[in-house]
């Protein structure tokens, strides 16, 4: 085995079989298994309610009966009259009971339910409802159910969000905004997050083997150069593995809750702009690579455990700084924002959201891009 | 074969080494001695390539040492260098690996070690759980275990006990009869004379003494005398060519002149017939020490 994989699968273990490490690693799916048990307790305490539905008018009644519910409520079929169902209401059989009356043209109907029982989203009941009366009235005038669609066809009604760049307008749809910014932000979190984490952690890894004399024996085995890459190696490593960790928990996560957060209902990845994504994969990339490396050479330079975070706190500072500034870059396209998402060490956080809003084009991320790699 | 020759790495004046040249064959062992700040460790960083040298050559098997040798070194630094959270298992066959010994090869030969160094702890026990004594032995088995050619030991019988430094001096003989070329710095005098083929003592970074310790010690003549008899104390400080005497419990050790002063020594004190003891030797390589030190003063 070359001592270049020796050095890096070190690594690895190392921190695979640290505590702190584990829980961090894990941490996305203990917050995801919290709110989903949080969403179980609560679904569980408010549940769908059953009801019932009776009317004077059998067809209609059958009709409502068949209706797709989406979910908010059940029906039980087999009550059909208002004496039965008043009697299952007050042995707390049903939830409550729908009663529609049909004289002539109008429908009538009330809704009785118990105080104590789960309560109705009536929506979706209205809507069924007034879909087959509006049915029952176009039949009686005679109209197709083409008539019908072209009738209560609505308006159609859009928003255009524009960004003028040297005067010329660069068009967004409004939704690819919205998604672009999400994504965004929760990219530049990650690189916030993965930074602040990992440079500590390498720095930490480099002090100590400086400071009790582990060099000495390091370096007499293999070269410094094949040591120091090893351990850059091993670090992307944990972090790729932690990337996809955070990422199916994240994508778990979506699914599971996309009904029960309308913010997420609303959200979908087609809506991404396209380019979105190679582009915080490549802040992605570059940023953390470029802060865990400093972040090695500064741990190197210290002798000291207790001076590591000392000598981390310029780089930390720095991609606090480069943080905070992203939540300003949404709402201003000032020459300082616009210089710094051009700066190593400030553009993965800036650059993201700039490109997000649409204050920067394309070219000119990879004109930053280009600026880092070099 | 280590070839040091010529050697010299300041750091200011009174640091470092100055022209120190020495040769350890295959099958040798050489102690390195001298006050602390004499140049020992100097010595070894130059050796390990971990400092570049002024002046002079250091040759391993007739060449520079480099990347490709790195798998026949062994090091044992002066300061505990481990990662006191590993466990001693896991520990050992890194810094194998290192060394360019295969895992299953150090995870087999690893309790045989453990059992001859009578390490207490079980493999999977952290370091930072073992005392400093099993701790320092666990180092000594990460620099042994691949049979490396070249040992360098910084200080290695310190904090080992005499039953615990036995163990190591056995340890190092057997390197040395499987072939390899030891080097090692210690302040027991008494364990350098015993397993040292070859001695060399620093002073302020220059060499002061170079031999085996049979031929430095004859160097300072067989002027020291144990002696129990009938003669009594005041009797010893009056006799001609006796400089200094020293009781220990029921013997006394005394200093002389020269050589001849023993002879008449042996005749006065046997003139009644047997006696329990007398001996006549070189002063110890502790006395030397010493006397080097305070000459250089």
């Amino acid at each position: 085995m070359n001592k270049f994989m020796v050095v890096t699968r070190q690594v690895i273990r190392k921190n695979i079989k640290s505590p702190a490490y584990l829980f961090s690693l894990f941490f996305p799916v203990l917050i995801i298994a919290a709110i989903a048990l949080f969403a179980f307790i609560t679904n569980k305490t408010n549940q769908t309610p059953t009801i019932a539905i009776t009317s004077n008018n059998v067809a209609l009644r059958n009709a409502l009966v068949e209706s797709p519910t989406h979910g908010d409520y059940r029906v039980n079929k087999a009550i059909s009259t208002e004496r039965v169902a008043e009697k299952r209401l007050s042995h707390e059989k049903i939830d409550g009971y729908l009663n529609v009356t049909t004289t002539g043209q109008t429908v009538s109907a009330v809704y009785r339910q118990r105080t104590n029982g789960n309560s109705l989203d009536s929506d979706t009941l209205k809507n069924n409802l007034n879909t087959l009366k509006l049915r029952q009235a176009a039949q009686q005038l005679g109209l197709t159910a083409k008539q019908l669609q072209q009738l209560f066809a609505p308006a159609s009604y859009k928003t255009q969000n524009v960004a003028y760049q040297n005067g010329v307008v660069r068009r967004q749809k409004s939704n690819q905004q919205g998604a672009n910014l999400v994504v965004a932000f929760v990219v530049t979190f990650l690189i916030y997050m993965f930074i602040a984490m990992y440079t500590s952690m390498i720095a930490q890894e480099t002090a100590t083997e400086k400071g009790s004399h582990i060099m000495e024996i390091l370096v007499s085995s293999v070269s410094p150069v094949t040591q120091f890459f090893g351990k850059v190696t091993g670090m992307l490593a944990l972090i790729v593995l932690q990337v996809i960790i955070t990422g199916i928990a994240g994508l778990i996560g979506m699914q599971y809750f996309n009904h029960n957060i309308s913010f997420l209902g609303n959200f979908s990845f087609s809506q991404i702009q396209p380019g979105m994504v190679s582009v915080l994969v490549a802040y992605f990339v570059l940023g953390v690579m470029l802060y865990t490396v400093i972040a090695a050479m500064l741990g190197s330079m210290v002798t000291r455990q207790e001076e590591v975070s000392q000598a981390l706190s310029p780089l930390t500072t720095v991609g606090m700084l480069a943080y905070v500034a992203s939540f300003i870059a949404v709402n201003s396209n000032s020459l300082l924002i616009r210089i710094g998402s051009y700066v190593p060490f400030l553009s993965q956080s800036l650059m993201p959201v700039r490109y997000a809003v649409g204050n920067a084009a394309l070219s000119e991320v990879w004109v930053s891009v280009a600026i880092w790699a070099t | 074969m280590l070839t040091v020759a010529n050697l010299t790495k300041r750091f200011c004046p009174k640091q470092g080494v100055e022209d120190e040249s020495f040769t350890i064959q295959e099958g040798e062992i050489m102690g390195l001695i001298g006050q602390n700040g004499a140049g020992k460790t100097t010595t070894f960083r130059v050796i390990l390539n971990l400092l570049q040298p002024d002046r002079g050559t250091v040759l391993w098997q007739g060449h520079p040492l480099t990347k490709a040798d790195y798998n026949t070194v062994g090091f044992l630094p002066e300061e505990r260098g481990l990662y006191t959270r590993m466990s001693i298992q896991d520990q050992v066959v890194y810094f194998a690996a290192l060394r360019g010994q295969k895992p299953a090869v150090t995870r087999k030969a690893l309790p045989q070690w453990m059992a001859r160094f009578n390490v207490k702890g079980k493999l999977t026990d952290k370091i930072r759980d073992l005392s400093k004594g099993n701790q320092q032995k666990v180092q000594l088995i990460a620099t042994l275990i691949h049979q490396p050619k070249l040992i360098i030991l910084d200080e290695p019988f310190s904090g080992l006990d005499p039953v615990n430094a036995q163990l190591l001096e056995d340890s190092i003989i057997e390197m040395k009869q499987n072939g390899a070329s030891i080097i090692f710095s210690s302040h027991d005098m008494a364990n350098v004379e015993r397993i040292s083929d070859h001695l060399l003592m620093l002073r302020n970074g220059e060499t002061v003494l170079s031999g085996t310790p049979d031929e430095i010690r004859s160097q300072f003549g067989n002027t020291r005398v144990r002696l129990r008899s009938p003669l009594d104390r005041a009797t010893l400080v009056a006799f001609p060519g006796v400089n200094d005497v020293q009781q220990r419990g029921n013997a006394y050790e005394l200093t002389l002149d020269n050589e001849a002063v023993g002879h008449d020594l042996f005749k006065a004190a046997t003139s009644k017939g047997y006696i329990p003891e007398f001996s006549q030797e070189p002063p110890s390589l502790d006395e030397i020490f010493r006397i080097e030190v305070a000459n250089h003063e």
